[in-house]
């Protein structure tokens, strides 16, 4: 991506000129550049796009998901859960509940 | 026994802040993709809205009361993707049609905060959302931290999908959680990949 892309969606969406003004400060260069990758179950890299604007393609095997776990499961036999453990909270965090004080 | 799946990456510019034109190209690109094979396809973070890249290379861009960060925090407001958000229609039809995963980011609006959200659209379902957890560094200047429900995977007939979003990845209790959560496909969702993450990106296989 290219400053001048945000120049132009900025004018799209209909900006003022403080947001341009602010926009320009941005050196007037290409500013992301890809780098995406494909990457297979065994941690090698499938392929990989470089910089160009693509679609990278590629088939990824899934079963061999299975015998990558030969030596390496971080989540069961390479894990000791007696030692550690994670807990992870997946309560949604409204921050502010309406109700009566009989439903607390 | 094999079992192969044909993916994608999209790499392409994004159309900054005007997420409205970005959901066309996003259906284009989604559509060229399928039209080529592919049935999970990713696009980068916060591609719907492009990455505020303004908080690193724009010099007054975290200024108190800056009228040009205000002025462009105003429009992503206005353009970001909101729940059941029917300018995702076609998208969906899309995804729906050919069967597709597809994993984009967006700029979400949840009330009058924004948050990076990378969706997962999958046929026949709402988009599943994950919401980054904590926006790395300047980021905070426009985006809300997601909270733990959000911290999922699609479940495919063939296998979980999930994502998670740039500096996530060095959250080594994320991943845990990720892989506790047996996925056959990770998309690992950056506005750039330079060659320092390789090694972090790669790792994750196992």
């Amino acid at each position: 991506m290219h400053r001048d892309d945000l120049l132009n969606g900025l004018d799209s969406a209909g900006g003022n000129d403080a947001a341009f003004e602010l926009i320009k400060q941005i050196p007037d260069q290409k500013l992301q550049f890809g780098g995406s990758m494909i990457i297979s179950p065994d941690g090698e890299i499938a392929v990989e796009a470089g910089r160009a604007e693509t679609i990278l393609h590629s088939e990824i095997d899934i079963s061999l998901n299975d015998e990558a776990k030969t030596a390496l499961d971080t989540d069961g036999h390479y894990s000791r859960a007696d030692v550690f453990g994670l807990k992870v909270n997946t309560e949604p965090k409204p921050g502010v509940i309406w109700g009566k004080r009989s439903e607390d | 026994m094999s079992a192969t799946i044909r993916a994608a990456i999209v790499q392409a510019a994004p159309i900054p802040i005007c997420i409205d034109k970005g959901i066309e190209q996003v259906v284009d690109l989604t559509a060229k993709a399928a039209a080529d094979g592919a049935r999970v396809i990713a696009f980068g973070e916060t591609f719907l809205g492009g990455y505020p890249i303004w908080l690193d290379e724009a010099p007054d861009a975290a200024l108190w009361d800056h009228p040009g960060s205000k002025a462009l925090h105003g429009l992503l407001m206005e353009q970001a993707i909101v729940e059941n958000d029917f300018r995702l229609g076609h998208l969906q039809d899309l995804v729906d049609k050919h069967d597709l995963v597809v994993s984009i980011g967006a700029h979400e609006r949840i009330r009058s905060s924004l948050y990076n959200n990378q969706m997962i659209f999958r046929a026949g379902a709402k988009p599943l959302n994950h919401r980054k957890l904590v926006p790395t560094h300047g980021e905070r200047l426009v985006w809300n931290r997601g909270d733990g429900s959000t911290l999922n995977v699609h479940q495919a007939e063939w296998g979980n999908v999930g994502n998670l979003i740039c500096w996530e990845h060095w959250m080594p209790l994320a991943r845990a959680a990720m892989h506790n959560l047996q996925e056959a496909v990770h998309v690992s969702a950056w506005p750039t990949v330079r060659e320092t993450l390789c090694n972090c990106i790669t790792s994750l296989c196992f």
